[in-house]
């Protein structure tokens, strides 16, 4: 901890004068992570037991969302260097030179005091201590440590994308309850399938920048495994707000049809001949992974807020 | 004294622009920050 924020104040080149234009800086928060994270802190606002002001809500959501920009800037500023190595990532703001280590470091510290005690006035500081939580544990624990020294980093890690829902029911109630919870684990158990998938494609890349992702440690087969492992107990466990009476009619067909979905790709992950197919798997994994969990929110989503819920006996 | 100080650097016309539209975007940022926090001083008040 101590080294990586002597990394900050030893990296100082002369930064008198910025270099990064607006996009760069936008760039540094991770958009496309960001959205999603507004995406899922708002299911979480909306399936919460309670009710709260819209203007509240939105100036909660942005808050949650600066924090989770934040936490994006934190990650670049520290992975610098293998995010100069990797393909995928050597074109982001601080590898191409746009904008500085120390610049990005200082964008996300006072990106992330700033969105944590504007959300504590906002809404409630249950919420902002889980905000500061999340941005802790995404760009400390997975970020700093976890990334470069086990396979599990994106396993334990994934819990930092996961907890906007548990954050977003905090807004409302101030309190961690069981609807946030069943979503932080649905985000969870989404994370490995959806991640070691893409590092099956982009191994090399990963092997080269000596990140030890599952594919690169533990092997393909491992890999595929588990991912099919992850994906049976996501899609089991999908069915739980059905159960709690947290989800309708609607979002029982959305995650039975999602949920065969994506056991459908894990199944040819599984059973891909030649690595020509298993990244093309893998491929097909990444994205329809994304409509998946994007499909099940958005159908909480639908029924909470458009009155769209046709309840189904509640079995918890 | 002024001796000590570094010659302040010369700024080309692009980074001159880049700095304007930075410093416009933290400008409008806080303006938007004003704004809300406003609103929601308002809507907790009202309540």
């Amino acid at each position: 901890m101590t080294a990586a924020f002597d990394k900050a104040i030893d990296e100082d080149a002369p930064a008198i004068v910025a270099g990064g234009d607006i996009g760069d800086y936008f760039q540094l928060l991770k958009p496309r992570v960001m959205s999603l994270v507004i995406f899922t802190a708002l299911v979480g606002i909306v399936v919460a037991p309670g009710a709260i002001h819209p203007v509240i809500a939105a100036a909660s959501l942005l808050a949650i969302a600066i924090g989770a920009g934040a936490s994006g800037a934190l990650n670049m500023w520290y992975d610098a260097d293998i995010d100069a190595i990797m393909t995928r990532t050597a074109k982001r703001p601080i590898p191409a030179g746009r904008i500085t280590p120390q610049e990005a470091f200082s964008f996300g510290m006072v990106l992330s005091a700033g969105s944590v005690l504007a959300l504590g006035v906002f809404a409630n500081w249950v919420a902002a201590g889980l905000l500061a939580f999340t941005i802790f544990f995404y760009a400390v624990v997975y970020s700093m440590w976890l990334k470069r020294l086990t396979p599990q980093n994106i396993v334990i890690g994934g819990a930092a994308g996961a907890f906007p829902p548990m954050i977003g029911e905090a807004v409302v109630t101030g309190q961690i309850g069981w609807a946030g919870f069943v979503l932080f684990t649905i985000i969870f158990l989404w994370t490995p399938p959806h991640f070691w998938a893409l590092a099956m494609v982009k191994a090399e890349d990963y092997k080269r920048a000596g990140v030890p992702m599952m594919p690169n440690v533990a092997g393909d087969l491992s890999t595929r495994r588990q991912i099919m492992a992850y994906t049976v107990a996501l899609a089991l466990f999908a069915f739980v707000p059905v159960a709690m009476g947290m989800g309708g009619l609607a979002y029982l067909a959305v995650a039975a049809l999602g949920g065969l979905g994506m056991l459908g790709i894990a199944w040819r992950i599984l059973k891909a001949g030649d690595e020509a197919a298993s990244a093309k798997a893998g491929m097909q994994m990444f994205g329809f992974s994304i409509l998946y969990l994007f499909a099940v929110f958005s159908a909480l989503l639908a029924e909470h807020s458009l009155g769209l819920m046709w309840a189904l006996p509640r079995l918890v | 004294m002024s001796d000590n100080f570094p010659t302040p650097p010369t700024l080309t016309p692009e980074e001159e622009r880049i700095r304007r539209r930075r410093s416009m975007a933290i400008a409008l940022a806080l303006v938007v920050l004003a704004v809300i926090f406003y609103a929601v001083s308002m809507v907790k008040t009202i309540r």
